[in-house]
């Protein structure tokens, strides 16, 4: 067994992809040193995904201890420890969305419900890197609701186009078109935004030009 | 390389990016990206959405019970997975380990019968002295006579005609490994006759015996025990520990 248990504590600006690799030979301080680098994060996804905060807890419990046991499937050249993380969560938000049948509340379904969470976090990930995610979230909240709407219900809850016809009482080609429409905006909200220390006034405005360019053909 | 193909497809990459395809426009759409770079890169856009999509939710702390949590299921987690901390040799290692432990379950097995037959056999034993016993007691012309030695006393039960009688004892001591008890009876004349061998019973404080006799035990006028080297003695040799008159 080469449980690292007399190893050094992680520096707190050790590179995750150290860290994992550490969490692959059984060091429990890596290990939470990862998780408090990124559980607001995981679990934001879950209670996003479940509405709840007793199921989120349990998803994010799930999902950091995948990181423990397959510490060694995580392949850095497919992506950030963290999008793995977040994957990791989806699927397992997703499967116990499945197995419980919960139905999505369709109404309530909106990004910003929980955003009166717990304040004070220290912000992951670099400055630049954040300004993006905080771009998207804006252009997703400035969407129109319908096509935010099926949007998270196709990423949140596992809906595919039929499902959300069936659910919202809508005709199938609205649902594609809303999809596409907003994918599209969102698209061009993230590649547009280059990293950039004024983040959130220029990114309101951002979106709001894209916004007004989409509209046209 | 755009294809008509593509006016078809493309308008569906930002649904496959999230999932959201029905499975036959999932297969078309897939089939279409295998061959097509135009979409391949299109779709890299849609995908960078989605993986966007996980983190934007407002970050969120969950209750610092947890982390508490987290930690008390860490050994856990990683011993019924068997998986990063277990070298490979473990699976055959455990597999040498159960066959072991089966053999030793099989030996422990064996040894419980062995130590069930010799105990039946005690007890078989027991049951044929307790039975001869009560039959002697059934006899109307049934004698008991008390036998006196240091710190050991018994009783001996016998029937005038019969060649057979129960010797009852207590407090003989356990006897070395190569030695026993053996009993004899003493003719009018002196000589002395073998009428058995026997063990201290472990388990009690009496032990009994069944005395087998040349001869009725009428004809006998005393019995003694004396310890002997295992299997007996011809004549006695060693200390004489119980003794009666009859």
């Amino acid at each position: 067994m080469s449980r690292a248990s007399g190893s050094e504590p992680p520096s707190s600006d050790m590179a995750d992809s150290d860290l994992v690799q550490r969490v692959a030979q059984g060091d429990r301080n890596a290990f939470l040193a990862l998780y408090d680098r990124h559980v607001a994060r995981v679990y934001a996804l879950a209670a996003r995904m479940l509405g709840d905060r007793a199921s989120a807890e349990e998803v994010t419990q799930d999902s950091f201890l995948k990181v423990w046991t397959r510490a060694r499937a995580f392949t850095p050249s497919r992506g950030t420890l963290l999008s793995w993380l977040l994957t990791i969560t989806r699927n397992n938000a997703l499967d116990r969305i499945r197995l419980e049948s919960r139905r999505p509340a369709v109404s309530e379904a909106s990004l910003l419900d929980l955003e009166d969470g717990r304040p004070g976090l220290q912000a992951p990930g670099s400055g630049s890197e954040e300004a993006r995610w905080r771009t998207l979230r804006f252009a997703l909240a400035e969407l129109p609701d319908g096509q935010r709407q099926v949007i998270e219900l196709a990423y949140y809850h596992g809906l595919t186009h039929s499902q959300m016809s069936e659910i919202l009482g809508l005709p199938l080609g609205t649902v594609k078109t809303r999809i596409r429409l907003g994918m599209e905006r969102l698209r061009e909200a993230w590649m547009g935004e280059e990293p950039s220390d004024d983040r959130s006034e220029r990114a309101r405005t951002d979106v709001n030009q894209k916004r007004s360019k989409a509209g046209l053909p | 390389m755009r294809s008509e193909d593509c006016d078809r497809i493309e308008p569906m990459l930002g649904a496959y990016a999230l999932e959201a395809l029905d499975l036959d426009e999932q297969t078309a759409v897939r089939a279409h990206l295998a061959s097509c770079e135009s979409c391949q890169a299109a779709l890299e856009g849609y995908r960078a959405v989605a993986d966007a999509l996980l983190m934007a939710p407002t970050p969120l702390l969950p209750s610092p019970r947890l982390r508490s949590r987290l930690i008390s299921r860490l050994d856990r987690a990683r011993r019924s997975r068997g998986g990063l901390a277990t070298p490979g040799y473990l699976p055959r290692l455990a597999l040498a380990v159960g066959m072991a432990a089966l053999l030793l379950v099989n030996l422990s097995l064996l040894w419980q019968v062995r130590s069930l037959r010799v105990e039946q056999a005690r007890v078989a034993q027991d049951l044929q002295v307790d039975q001869t016993a009560l039959s002697l007691a059934s006899y109307p012309s049934t004698q008991v006579v008390l036998l006196e030695g240091e710190s050991v006393g018994g009783t001996f039960l016998y029937e005038p005609e019969r060649r057979f009688a129960v010797l009852h004892m207590w407090g003989l001591d356990p006897l070395e490994s190569g030695q026993e008890y053996q009993a004899w009876l003493v003719r009018p004349d002196g000589s002395r006759v073998s009428g058995g061998v026997f063990a201290a019973d472990p388990n009690s404080l009496f032990t009994s015996a069944v005395l087998n006799t040349p001869g009725p035990v009428g004809e006998f006028s005393g019995l003694g025990v004396t310890v002997e080297p295992a299997g007996g003695s011809l004549t006695p040799t060693g200390p004489r520990v119980l003794s009666a008159d009859l």
